[in-house]
């Protein structure tokens, strides 16, 4: 498996000891010792002026959305503010539309889950559009939001679709909460989260019960013309797409067909957006066996086992804390409980030591949840 | 000098991309020789990645020069400015 050395020195290796690797007679040793001093440097600065700017002792508890523009550059360096929150439209669409995104997000997480931004600490939400020339990706950068226009011939710009947006801010909710390692089966969680997340801001903007969503991601990132339906399909894992152009949708829905990929970039560091497919479908199967919407029982006790989560997680640690948050929330005798185990049973995932001696007494929030 | 970009991930990681090979036989003089240059400073100073972003594109450019075949690797928020170039003449060449 690949390993982030500089990562790593980063984060363990004192100063003294890279002042010292800079005398080195191995220049890759200097070299390195140079990066790591001049980004811890840089870093060291940047929180100085955040604390100056009090920002970090307080939690804001309001939307801060700000939407750059990149003017077709693949930097976010030279970027000019288009919209802040609060600002008037702009003429440019896609502005608006990840202006809004933003927003619609922001308010699934404040309203559904109680959470103040990605952080819980009323982070930032910054957005940038017009990402290079006909950029075919969306993506999180640990930090910022980066939209492409995508080429015109297969994607159109990723400003325009919701669960998109949804998926790639969920990536930011994952990395503060269990911050899933993006390799395997941990990775295709990271994966799979950010679908989930994303398909349930959009059924909650568009107030769809489970059953009549069409648990589909990137729906809208077509261009008109072309055949492709969807990225992925949390409902049927596999049927997203099949034509010449984009090949065939190779997600799995069931553990016997786990796809054994290398944890490189060619191999989707272990197939995390094949492989996520899995836990998907657990989760669509969950909801509509619940029945009502999605962010309900469903996303609370996905989320829930999010939390308690970590790092390294793989499919059955983590169908195991979505039973034991049933279970706590809800009562082993429950519904939810059995639908739990029941979903991840129909996907091949054993949940492992299930807790059924726990209260059989459902708390009053979640007896008292609406469906519809 | 031909070299072949091939590029991964990104949110729509499974959908399937081809590689685009160009040849510098196919260029003017002028870009053949800013071809080289871009391929020589990058392999001279290749981009660091720290860590891995989710969704986020990687790029392996092969090169073969005639003597010597080797790869170019970087990850979309790491890319050196050279690599970036390299990367967009390769796709406007296409």
């Amino acid at each position: 498996m690949p390993t982030r050395d500089c990562r790593c020195i980063q984060c363990i290796v004192p100063p003294h000891i890279l002042r010292h690797m800079l005398k080195s007679r191995n220049p890759r040793v200097r070299e390195s010792a140079m990066r790591t001093l001049l980004t811890t440097t840089h870093l060291r600065a940047e929180r100085l002026l955040l604390q100056r700017g009090g920002f970090l002792a307080s939690v804001v508890a309001a939307r801060r959305r700000t939407v750059f523009d990149c003017e077709h550059r693949e930097s976010t360096d030279v970027a000019a503010v288009k919209r802040s929150e609060g600002g008037p439209k702009s003429p440019d669409r896609s502005v608006n539309d990840a202006y809004d995104g933003l927003g619609y997000t922001y308010d699934f997480w404040k309203g559904v889950f109680q959470r103040n931004s990605i952080d819980d600490r009323g982070m930032r939400l910054d957005g940038y559009v017009h990402y290079g020339n006909g950029y075919n990706n969306a993506f999180w950068n640990g930090r910022q939001m980066i939209f492409g226009d995508g080429d015109g011939v297969l994607f159109t710009d990723f400003t325009g679709s919701l669960d998109v947006i949804g998926h790639e801010l969920g990536h930011g909710i994952t990395q503060y909460t269990a911050n899933l390692a993006y390799h395997n089966q941990s990775g295709a969680l990271n994966e799979s989260m950010s679908d989930v997340f994303g398909s349930m801001v959009k059924q909650w903007h568009l107030k769809q019960a489970a059953k009549s969503a069409d648990w589909l991601i990137g729906a809208d990132i077509f261009t008109p013309g072309h055949k492709g339906d969807a990225l992925r399909s949390m409902k049927a894992p596999g049927t997203a797409y099949d034509n010449p152009d984009m090949g065939k949708d190779p997600q799995p829905a069931h553990m016997k067909d786990f796809v054994k990929m290398p944890d490189t970039e060619e191999g989707d560091w272990g197939g995390v957006h094949i492989n996520s497919g899995i836990p998907n479908h657990a989760f669509y199967l969950l909801a509509t066996a619940l029945g009502g919407r999605s962010w309900d029982a469903a996303g609370h006790i996905w989320f829930g086992a999010l939390k308690q989560s970590d790092a390294k997680a793989d499919f059955a640690a983590f169908a195991s804390h979505t039973y034991t948050v049933a279970v706590t929330q809800y009562g082993p005798a429950s519904h939810e409980a059995a639908s739990v185990e029941g979903a991840w049973n129909q996907v091949g995932v054993g949940i492992a030591a299930p807790p059924r001696s726990r209260t059989r007494t459902p708390p009053a929030r979640a007896r008292n949840r609406t469906r519809v | 000098m031909r070299i072949c970009l091939k590029a991964f991930g990104g949110i729509a990681a499974t959908v399937r991309r081809d590689a685009i090979v160009l040849d510098d036989t196919q260029l003017d003089a002028a870009n053949a020789a800013r071809l080289r240059r871009l391929v020589s400073s990058v392999r001279v100073n290749p981009p660091r990645s720290l860590e891995i972003h989710p969704d986020e594109m990687s790029y392996a450019v092969a090169v073969d020069d005639g003597k010597d075949h080797y790869e170019l690797r970087g990850q979309e928020a790491s890319l050196t400015p050279d690599f970036r170039e390299l990367i967009q003449m390769v796709r406007e060449a296409r």
